[in-house]
């Protein structure tokens, strides 16, 4: 096994390296095809360069019409993320495992998830405002909360789906050793449904990730990194500012997607292929 | 004192799968149970351990109906049914944690077992890390030292290769020996319930119960193809195959030819 | 063993992760202490709701909204922004450059005249307040009180919309210079975009002759024509639809003009422009202007619509009564370089503070 292990790890590092090399290339390859179409003036974006330059100026001097680091922007972006979907995975987590878990539950909750899944979380922006009208900080609670539903269905979804697809053996083996259900619940669902959990979890914060910024361009705001490229559509002149702007969402999404996947992969060895 | 069973009937929406079943078990006994498929063997594994509601009848562990709550039986699966999740040494401790014994404690008595089914060394392995054989022992070691009075083997080395097999078998009856356990092992294998048994049960179709309770008197370790062994096999094949086994019929129509 | 130590440590970054969050939103709940006013961005839409829910302490916005708040809800105009910076101009008339029929263009601009001669004939304001509610689905008293407050114009005063080109210079939001848009100074760009001959013209005809009209479009000419949804500022559009002075002049609803459907706003309509579906629009001067430079979309201004017309509205019982009751307040503006938002900034430095984003 650990020869085995050694052997493995030497090829394993210099097909690492081979990968990271493909990497770089898929980006140098973006690059060009951007730097193309912007020489062609195919149609009308910066040069790479430019936007890059913009990105660092962005990033350290801020911007003048609202005064705030790109960073700034997108902390205030994060933050709702972070709030709306760990409101949603607090809702979803346990709803998933309640109906993955009893079939009544399931029948009577599965029509109406399956009603409300398919409503795009950005449609919830008017009811939403109506319905937080009298709240105070209404558009701060509007993006939250479209977050909450974006990031809500794919862990109610991926914890369903964690529950049902335990095999009916665990459950067997737990009572062979007289587990009580509470046990069978800490023992046997939680720990069988987590990878399909996390799953949902990356999932889920990726699509919040994505309607906290959709939510910030039509929700009227302060800060937030789709309020900051709305302003700069609507002042003109911005490209950009703009690109350097997605920059920073694509960027943040990936980086958010690789934490958890890190995070999971170190937490369940015991799932990993 | 000891397992025993009287009258035993489970019916599955009407239809009879154990009818009036009696045995009687002694403490430290081995006893195979085989049978055609669909006798309900391994219903009656599932009856014991109260998996399952009796229709009619009784099962009496020391004269009371066995209790999993209790840690009275140990069940081990054909499928290992190993919590993924957990490491060797976790999936071994699995019984004494609902029990709620205390950590360092739960820790020796399951190292005690890893040495005992051999796996010393693979405490922080993952069942997906292991051979089939060895999850069969993560599976033993697990119901062995949540300590229970009788041990349920459900066809427990039906999906190993034949030598990794025979070699459980042989670890199986010193382990056995060691802990002076009852078992309860079905298996569709004549062979092996005559290696391994003190007395074989063969179970008849339904509405048929018990078709013979044959003691085999061979001295351990038997051999395989030893007169006796071979004769008893005859006529534990003979026997299933009257009863309709349509698998034996075959193998043994094949023989002939 | 392993296994829950690693679940525990994932406990702990989930908690850590809830807590900082929640210290950051307490840190942000508690930012906007100071006596700056603070702004934020938003539509007129959200304003009315957002100031219902007491969000922000007032907006600006223009008519009717203001009225609206006015006459039916509990707002109360603080100040008119003809009163802060007078004479500012605000809805006009563009023309995309690449739309050179000269005769179109002259039949908009006497239509337009006209209408507002119609609009400010103190005559007609039966009719007029007719095809205002018409126009915004806002009821009578709303919108007699937001004709009040609003200057019908027929052009925009050149010096202030070369202020508001300064104030956007100023507050650094110009992206592009008029060098790089190819004009060698901002005269010459001003004398490009703010294109009043066709004006002139058909003024001085009118002005010696009242009932003379220019000589019919051609019917092979097509005019697509733009406005903004609802804003009582272009009622003039609405009005010379209504009094027929598109037809007196050959433009023919559904056959050589077209009305667009109405736009939400101005940049938004700028980019109708930009993409080619806008011969003619009534908007906002701020977005058309802004555009004109950053976007490099090639508009002139043809004709003013209206100035001032805009208001701060607070609350009723607000306590809010005076300019410098601003300070610390949070304000909505329709945008930022907006007409409005400057407006704004020119009472925060009256007042002796600054402005600042809201949290």
């Amino acid at each position: 096994m650990d020869v085995n292990g050694a052997e493995y790890a030497a090829g394993s590092r210099s097909r690492t390296l081979s990968y990271v090399l493909i990497r770089i290339l898929s980006i140098i390859f973006l690059i060009i095809i951007w730097q193309t179409i912007a020489s062609l003036k195919l149609a009308s974006l910066p040069e790479p360069i430019e936007t890059f330059g913009m990105l660092i100026t962005l990033m350290s001097e801020g911007e003048p019409i609202l005064g705030r680091t790109l960073q700034e922007h997108a902390a205030a972006s994060l933050m709702r993320v972070l709030e709306g979907s760990i409101a949603g995975f607090v809702l979803a987590i346990p709803l998933g495992i309640v109906i993955g878990w009893y079939k009544y539950v399931e029948k009577f909750a599965g029509t109406i998830v399956e009603v409300f899944r398919p409503i795009p979380p950005l449609a919830w922006i008017p009811l939403a405002f109506i319905i937080f009208r009298n709240f105070g900080n209404t558009t701060t609670l509007v993006q939250v909360f479209v977050v909450l539903v974006g990031a809500f269905f794919p862990a109610l979804l991926a914890t369903i789906h964690g529950v049902k697809s335990i095999d009916a053996i665990y459950f067997e083996a737990a009572r062979t050793f007289g587990a009580s259900p509470s046990q069978i619940f800490a023992k046997v669902i939680v720990p069988g449904a987590l990878p399909s959990i996390i799953t949902g979890v990356r999932t889920g914060l990726g699509v919040g990730w994505m309607c906290v910024v959709a939510a910030e361009m039509i929700g009227s705001s302060a800060s937030g990194i789709g309020f900051f490229i709305w302003v700069m559509y609507e002042v003109g002149g911005g490209t950009a500012e703009i690109i350097s702007g997605m920059i920073a969402i694509g960027f943040i999404g990936y980086l958010m997607n690789e934490g958890i996947l890190f995070l999971s992969r170190r937490m369940m060895k015991w799932d990993s292929n | 004192m000891g397992l025993e069973l009287r009258h035993v009937t489970k019916k599955f929406n009407g239809k009879t799968i154990l009818n009036e079943v009696n045995m009687e078990i002694k403490d430290g006994e081995f006893v195979c149970i085989i049978g055609t498929s669909g006798c309900g063997k391994t219903t009656l594994l599932r009856l014991i351990s109260a998996q399952e509601e009796l229709t009619g009848g009784a099962i009496l562990l020391d004269n009371r109906p066995p209790s999993c709550e209790d840690g009275d039986v140990g069940f081990v699966f054909q499928e290992y049914a190993l919590f993924p999740w957990r490491t060797v040494k976790h999936n071994v401790e699995f019984g004494m944690e609902v029990k709620g014994i205390d950590r360092e404690e739960r820790g020796a008595i399951a190292q005690k077992y890893i040495d005992l089914v051999k796996l010393s060394g693979y405490e922080d392995y993952y069942p997906k890390e292991l051979s089939g054989g060895m999850k069969q022992r993560v599976g033993l070691a697990r119901a062995l030292a949540n300590n229970p009075k009788v041990l349920l083997m459900d066809e427990p080395f039906a999906a190993l290769d034949a030598i990794t097999r025979n070699v459980m078998q042989c670890e199986l009856l010193d382990i056995w020996e060691k802990e002076n356990k009852t078992i309860l092992f079905v298996t569709h294998s004549v062979d092996e319930a005559l290696f391994l048994a003190d007395r074989v049960i063969t179970l008849g179709s339904p509405p048929e119960s018990i078709l013979e309770v044959t003691d085999i008197g061979i001295p351990r370790h038997r051999n395989r193809t030893g007169t006796e062994f071979n004769r008893i096999r005859d006529h534990l094949l003979g026997m299933l195959m009257s009863n309709g086994d349509a698998d034996v019929k075959q193998d043994r129509e094949c023989m002939r030819q | 063993m392993k296994n829950n130590k690693i679940s525990f440590r994932f406990f702990v970054l989930i908690s850590v992760l809830i807590l900082v969050s929640v210290c950051c939103l307490g840190c942000i709940g508690t930012e906007q202490t100071g006596d700056a006013i603070y702004l934020k961005k938003m539509g007129p839409a959200d304003m009315m709701s957002q100031f219902n829910s007491g969000d922000i302490d007032g907006f600006i916005a223009w008519e009717p909204y203001n009225a609206e708040l006015v006459v039916n809800g509990d707002g109360k105009y603080l100040v008119q922004s003809g009163t802060v910076w007078p004479n500012h101009p605000c809805c006009v008339v563009a023309v995309m450059d690449t739309f050179t029929d000269e005769s179109a263009i002259k039949a908009v601009v006497w239509a337009h005249i006209k209408a507002t001669e119609f609009i400010n004939n103190p005559a007609n304001e039966g009719a007029v307040t007719q095809y205002a509610m018409d126009f915004t689905g806002k009821d009578e008293a709303v919108v007699k009180e937001g004709m009040n407050n609003i200057k019908f114009t027929e052009y925009p005063d050149e010096t202030e919309v070369k202020t508001y080109y300064q104030k956007l210079d100023q507050n650094k939001i110009l992206k592009k210079t008029v060098g790089e848009l190819g004009y060698a100074s901002e005269d010459a760009f001003f004398g490009d975009f703010l294109m009043k001959t066709y004006y002139d013209e058909v003024k001085a005809e009118l002005d010696s002759d009242s009932s003379w009209m220019p000589e019919k479009v051609s019917n092979t000419t097509n005019v697509r024509l733009a406005y903004l949804i609802a804003d009582l500022h272009q009622l003039a559009m609405y009005a010379a639809r209504q009094e027929g002075y598109y037809e007196d002049v050959g433009l023919i609803e559904g056959e050589n003009l077209v009305i667009k459907p109405p736009y939400a706003n101005g940049p938004a309509e700028m980019e109708g422009f930009k993409n080619g579906d806008i011969d003619v629009g009534y908007l906002g001067g701020a977005p058309a202007t802004l555009k004109r430079i950053n976007d490099d979309t090639k508009i002139r201004i043809i004709a003013g619509v209206n100035n001032e017309g805009s208001a701060i509205v607070v609350g009723k019982d607000s306590g809010i009564d005076s300019l410098s009751d601003l300070k610390g307040k949070t304000i909505a503006t329709p945008g930022f370089g907006t007409v409005q938002d400057f407006i704004v900034r020119m009472i925060a430095e009256q007042i002796g503070t600054s402005v600042e984003l809201a949290a």
